[in-house]
């Protein structure tokens, strides 16, 4: 159930950029503050009722991959973005799996029903969709976004920037719509 | 009966979240009836030094512009009216000192407990309200005197006692070994006196909540579902 009449579309970017224009540095470069962090994404999960399990191999994945790829495959994906944006962050963030190289995206793509994954993860290589993810980025970057998610609330042809998975209740605010936490229903 | 909860309360006068955490966190002990807040005024200079945290909202432009909206919005969510970075905030928050502010609270709340509340208000609103200086002796004055602290004096002179630096470094102590790097820092405990949660953040009412084993009703928990 979808409790706001809004119109959401999912803009992959390339966060590496993101973080080298703006100067910004990973929470996790301060000790305190990257140990602090692994608690809170525990915290919010549970408040969420979702299922978060960091990969062990995260440090190292982060150092040897990158999201380019799997950002890729959500923008050809066109109207699978949702679906399959979702199932990528579970593959990664809940069954602590990778999400980086083709074999992880075909797996992933198969079990959110798509049949032509060949197909579709040939169109994700075009260059046409390279440039999409680097508009994305490009975009972001004059907003003034130093990390993610970035979202961007359009109103009454202004343009309003919020950073973080927490600032639902003033986006809620901005558009006066309600909102009781958790939510009503889950998706 | 004693109070089930006590949370220890870390705050800087510079720090705009730790204002919003200071009525929001007030607002709900005071709804759950159950829980004693203990302010403790720290000095996020010597914190952020002391975990070597570089990566202020202040010190990075684009997070810098992001705190300027986003502290309006999140002010007008508690329904704190318009509060406002002061415009050099910035450069303020560089080139002038909390600590004296932070030790005049501390001095304060030596003489009388009961003060440190509505003063650490007073300050919090000068500056974030009114955008008046917090810096300078003027400014203590006219604070102590707008709290209407008779002998407001004697504070400004304990403002410089060893007592008084003595209990902010404690305060700064105890909050950098509970691993604190920023500010409001809470430290959640329950009737045992037994840790139970360490929380960073303004916006995290919701958890502070959760592990206290409370629903988390909005920005007015008195009338949670009240249309906005």
């Amino acid at each position: 159930m979808n409790v706001w009449d809004i119109e959401l579309k999912l803009k992959p970017f390339d966060l590496g950029a993101i973080m080298k224009a703006s100067g910004n540095r990973p929470p996790a470069r301060v000790m305190a503050k990257g140990l602090y962090m692994m608690k809170d994404l525990q915290r919010n999960a549970e408040f969420w009722k979702m299922q978060i399990n960091s990969p062990n191999e995260f440090m190292e994945w982060i150092r040897k991959y990158n999201t380019r790829d799997a950002s890729k495959l959500i923008i050809a994906s066109k109207d699978k973005a949702i679906p399959l944006a979702r199932e990528l962050w579970t593959q990664l963030w809940s069954r602590g799996q990778k999400v980086f190289e083709d074999a992880d995206l075909k797996e992933v793509l198969k079990k959110i029903g798509v049949t032509n994954e060949d197909q579709l993860l040939k169109e994700s290589k075009d260059p046409k969709i390279a440039q999409e993810l680097e508009n994305n980025t490009q975009e972001a970057i004059e907003q003034g976004a130093f990390g993610a998610p970035w979202i961007v609330v359009h109103k009454d042809g202004e343009d309003h920037y919020f950073f973080g998975s927490d600032r639902f209740p003033l986006i809620a605010q901005l558009i006066g719509k309600p909102f009781s936490v958790p939510l009503p229903s889950k998706i | 009966m004693p109070p089930k909860f006590k949370i220890e309360f870390f705050y800087d006068l510079f720090s705009p979240y730790s204002y919003l955490g200071f009525e929001a966190l007030h607002r709900y002990a005071s709804f759950w009836g159950d829980t004693a807040v203990v302010l403790r005024p720290l000095w996020l200079g010597a914190v952020f030094k002391s975990v070597e945290n570089a990566q202020t909202p202040a010190a990075n432009p684009f997070k810098a512009k992001n705190l300027k909206t986003d502290f309006e919005l999140n002010a007008k969510y508690w329904g704190l009216g318009d509060l406002r970075l002061p415009n050099d905030f910035q450069k303020l928050v560089f080139t002038k000192p909390s600590i004296y502010a932070m030790r005049i609270l501390i001095a304060a709340r030596q003489r009388d407990e009961k003060l440190l509340l509505p003063l650490t208000r007073a300050f919090y609103l000068r500056f974030f309200q009114e955008n008046k200086g917090i810096f300078e002796e003027q400014d203590f004055q006219e604070v102590l005197k707008q709290c209407k602290i008779p002998d407001y004096e004697a504070i400004l002179e304990a403002q410089k006692s060893q007592q008084v630096k003595d209990e902010l470094a404690k305060n700064i102590n105890d909050a950098v070994q509970s691993e604190c790097f920023g500010a409001p820092w809470h430290l959640i405990y329950d009737s045992n006196g037994k840790l139970i949660g360490k929380v960073f953040g303004s916006d995290r009412m919701h958890i502070i909540s959760m592990i206290m084993g409370k629903q988390y009703l909005g920005p007015n928990p008195e009338k949670p579902f009240s249309k906005l």
